[in-house]
């Protein structure tokens, strides 16, 4: 176990615990970097989908995990992303490097405006409603056609900025060092969040908005904030995504989207950065690995398991099933014990970790 | 005055919770709210901290009515509150619930605070200067870096004393502050309230039902039976009014 000594504040607020740490996460970042020199290029395929599920798990966790509102319409701003980025491009003509963050800030001027008339709601019903609006995006992306294309969708063209290229299929290394570098941004503005105000603005509604109000946080402003933070980012995973998946339409947007960011971010571990990681490689790598293992027992058994649609879905589901019941707190929580326990040895108690019961709370003043 | 209350009323349907009260405030004087169960002190306190609107009357502090003002507007001025039944934040440690004391005086907004200006880092330290201060004052060094849900009752009562206290406040109402304190803790609670008054020159107004704690703090005492404000005084004429006497009792 490690102690630090701490003379100033300043360790309190960097970044980085202490020198381990920041090393730790500079070598993951080497790592990621050399990753194309040594993978094929449908790892680094997969391995860019991952980065792009994270930035979009991570616009969710702003909004449930740090700000505890619930939102199963996050596609819709996936999809606002991808279609401003791809139209930005196509019919203004800007660039993708000024495309990319209007497409971001779109999408969050949806989010706010979707978050102002609905503050006052909570839990299932703010759940419901933003299932309605992502209902109501794939409509309007139909009936827009002039501007989306309408049923039959969009081409996203290859990434150019300063004449070089990043395609999906001619350059995708290339796409992949873009991504990594917007997601390491990302992250950094994240914790940013996390250590200032805002952060805590956020942290206060979620855990009580009486005492938040008492403590002079705006709950309806912060509210509009983490919603517009949470699209602005789920947006710019959208623009990617669009730009992965070089042609879309609105039900590449549909209802399951959402729901599996929703899961990823559950399977992950709700509240910190590290979960929508997590999160976005089970749900990257669980398709690779099905099929995987679809081919050896195809090999080793000819049972064809191809037969079988919907084993993806069902196996899906199992892990979240299993993951509320014996790890609410997910992938990243499960990690936490494990690391607890060996800094600890032997002095590690199981209820460590165990939720306590709040005291009483004052629901009358809602 | 700091704080007046001109006829105060408000009506839950065709209950009188509170009928037409009419109190005031003294710069740096403690003073306590008591009286039975009912009677209508809690909904005093959230009137005054704006939770609820009242029906009639109107609120002045410093000089300025505070009638249109939204809850979260109160910090700014320089009210803060605790809360009977603790609100703090569970799954924050102390420090940060402290911290969130300071949020109503940054001055930076929310994208400065996203690419963490250096001004932004410069303010986080000052702000962390005066938490460090409460918690010194309320001896909270041990409980530092401890998540509220794993501290107990009384720490957190007092963690919530001292979020209010990182607001810096003129006026600061406190409700109910020893309920389910142990007598130690509460011999320690009234050392600190005495100190908020004599050293931070706070002005305090409490609810409370623990009399001992009453009567060593507080300059004068106000008894609400039944939403009306039947004396005021200090706590030996109240306790000797016959209608105080009757409501706790009975005739």
């Amino acid at each position: 176990m490690r102690t630090i000594f701490k003379t100033s504040y300043d360790p309190d607020i960097n970044l980085f615990k202490d020198r381990f740490h920041r090393l730790c996460y500079a070598a993951l970042c080497i790592v990621l970097i050399l990753f194309p020199f040594f993978l094929n290029e449908y790892f680094i395929g997969e391995l860019t989908l991952t980065l792009i599920w994270a930035i979009a798990g991570m616009g969710l966790m702003i909004l449930v995990g740090q700000s505890g509102q619930v939102s199963l319409g996050h596609s819709a701003f996936m999809a606002t992303g991808a279609y401003s980025v791809v139209i930005l491009q196509s019919k203004l003509g800007l660039p993708f490097i000024f495309a990319l963050p209007a497409a971001g800030l779109i999408s969050a001027l949806l989010g706010v405006l979707i978050a102002l008339p609905t503050t006052r709601l909570h839990g299932i019903y703010l759940a419901i409603l933003t299932l309605a609006i992502s209902v109501l995006v794939e409509d309007i992306i139909v009936l827009a056609e002039p501007l989306t294309g309408g049923v039959n969708g969009m081409f996203a063209s290859d990434i150019v900025i300063f004449g070089i290229n990043f395609g999906r299929y001619s350059n995708i290394a290339n796409l992949y060092w873009l991504v990594l570098f917007t997601t390491i941004l990302l992250v950094l503005v994240y914790k940013n969040i996390l250590r200032t105000p805002i952060g805590r603005a956020f942290a206060s509604i979620r855990d009580s908005e009486v005492s938040a109000s008492a403590m002079g946080v705006n709950v309806v402003l912060t509210k509009a904030v983490a919603f517009g933070v949470s699209s602005f980012f789920t947006g710019i995973a959208g623009a990617f995504f669009g730009h992965f998946a070089t042609a879309f339409n609105y039900e590449t947007f549909n209802v399951i989207m959402s729901i599996t960011i929703l899961l990823m971010i559950v399977v992950g571990g709700v509240g910190s950065i590290h979960g929508a990681f997590f999160g976005a490689i089970v749900i990257t790598l669980l398709p690779v690995l099905i099929s995987f293992l679809r081919d050896f027992i195809f090999q080793g058994t000819s049972i064809n398991l191809m037969a079988f649609p919907g084993i993806e879905t069902g196996i899906f589901s199992l892990i979240l099933i299993l993951v509320i019941l014996f790890e609410p707190r997910g992938i990243y929580g499960a990690w936490l014990k494990t690391r607890t326990y060996f800094e600890l040895f032997p002095l590690y108690r199981k209820d460590m970790f165990r939720r306590q019961k709040s005291y009483l709370k004052t629901e009358r003043l809602r | 005055m700091i704080l007046s209350l001109e006829n105060i009323s408000l009506n839950f349907g065709g209950i009188k919770a509170v009928d037409q009260v009419s109190l005031g405030i003294k710069e740096g004087e403690i003073f306590a709210l008591i009286g039975p169960n009912g009677a209508g002190k809690s909904t005093m306190f959230n009137i005054i901290s704006r939770y609820y609107t009242q029906s009639n009357g109107s609120i002045i502090y410093q000089n300025k009515s505070i009638d249109k003002l939204h809850p979260h507007q109160l910090s700014k001025i320089g009210v803060a509150r605790t809360f009977q039944n603790i609100e703090l934040f569970p799954n924050s440690t102390v420090l940060q619930n402290l911290l969130v004391g300071q949020n109503s005086s940054k001055t930076s907004n929310f994208l400065q605070e996203m690419l963490f200006l250096p001004s932004v880092r410069k303010a986080e330290i000052d702000r962390r200067i005066i938490v460090e201060e409460v918690i010194d004052f309320l001896n909270l060094q041990p409980f530092r870096d401890k998540q509220i849900s794993a501290l107990s009752y009384g720490t957190r009562k007092v963690v919530e004393l001292g979020r209010a206290l990182t607001m810096q406040p003129h006026l600061l109402l406190l409700d109910e502050p020893a309920s389910g304190l142990s007598a130690e803790e509460t011999t320690d609670l009234a050392f600190w309230i005495e100190d908020i008054k004599k050293i931070m020159g706070i002005t305090v107004l409490m609810v409370e039902h623990d009399l001992n704690l009453v009567g060593k703090v507080a300059d004068r005492v106000g008894a609400l039976v039944e939403g009306n404000l039947v004396a005021i005084g200090s706590l030996k004429e109240i306790q000797a009014n016959r209608k105080v006497v009757e409501a706790y009792i009975g005739t």
